[in-house]
């Protein structure tokens, strides 16, 4: 178990650090200029410039550290729940199971609740609404994680033909969709901001979200199938 | 392959593998490896989420450290 933990913190940390890379790359630009943005309707409205905890640089570092952390955790999870599901996907290779459990995780935590909560750029956020943004985003991955296990377990216990069941899980998964995002209410702020920065930070949120659940499920699988075939040799 | 020491206490159903195929351990996952994603996911709530709700002095602090990766992960931001 220490060594499929260690695997874990290992592509957590290959995963935060995609994250990170993308986040200084593609991210940059849109963070900067949405701050920009933010700064100059700050001077318009208030016309007091309010002082920054952190500079940008330091905000920029922070923000690398935080998603590597933050890969760290997930890289942890993500071993333990691949262990966990293991028995129940002993027809697939390592590099096949962690693939596919890659592939539901960023369906279930990251894509849903993008599609109906998608990210913002600094400049958008009123902070008086917070608190309930911040209660609809736990709810809307808590829903959707729940969805997830809840169509995998039917679709382990129904017993129906083949094709019937796979038809069977999607409608399920689909109403269940449909559910969630019909008993959810929108994001409660206006967004003010240009369409095209907006959309530019988020296509390049989802894109480093991706690119992390990506290398977390490839690092993952990888290092389970050399451990699998140094015992299997051994 | 039980390399934890905690023995299987639920029936595995043994699907039959050719010798070839490497295939994930097969282990129970330890209460203590549970706590510690317990524990993951506190940290993460930490790094991502923590807007003044547990704690609200160092909140903003740590809020604004980690600005940009919560902004980039996509968790809702002030």
């Amino acid at each position: 178990m220490k060594r499929i933990l260690g695997i874990g913190c290992l592509a957590g940390l290959a995963a935060g650090a995609a994250a990170a890379l993308f986040a200084a790359t593609a991210g940059r630009g849109p963070i900067r200029d949405a701050i920009a943005l933010e700064d100059s309707i700050s001077h318009a409205t208030s016309g007091a410039h309010h002082e920054d905890l952190f500079s940008r640089g330091v905000q920029e570092i922070g923000g690398a550290v935080g998603l590597v952390a933050f890969g760290l955790a997930l890289g942890v999870i993500f071993s333990v729940v691949l262990a966990a599901v293991g028995p129940r996907l002993a027809a697939f290779t390592p590099l096949a199971a962690s693939l596919r459990l890659g592939l539901f995780g960023f369906v279930a935590v990251v894509l849903v609740p993008f599609l109906k909560y998608p990210a913002n750029p600094p400049a958008v956020g009123d902070p008086d609404t917070v608190n309930e943004r911040t209660v609809l985003y736990f709810a809307v991955l808590g829903l959707s994680i729940l969805l997830t296990w809840a169509v995998w377990r039917f679709h382990l216990g129904v017993s129906l033909a083949p094709v019937a069941k796979a038809w069977a899980t999607a409608a399920l998964y689909g109403v269940g969709l449909a559910v969630i995002f019909l008993a959810l209410p929108g994001n409660p702020d206006s967004i003010d901001a240009p369409a095209d920065l907006v959309w530019r930070f988020r296509l390049a949120s989802l894109g480093g979200l991706a690119a992390a659940w990506a290398t977390l499920a490839l690092v993952t699988g990888t290092l389970f199938s050399r451990s699998a075939s140094s015992q299997a040799s051994a | 392959m039980a390399e934890s020491g905690v023995c299987h206490t639920a029936p595995m159903e043994s699907h039959a593998l050719p010798a070839a195929v490497p295939a994930l351990p097969d282990v129970d996952v330890p209460v203590w490896a549970w706590a510690l994603v317990a524990l993951a996911v506190v940290v993460s709530y930490f790094v991502m989420l923590e807007n003044g709700v547990v704690l609200s002095q160092v909140a903003e602090t740590l809020h604004e450290f980690f600005h940009d990766g919560r902004h980039f992960a996509g968790v809702p931001c002030h």
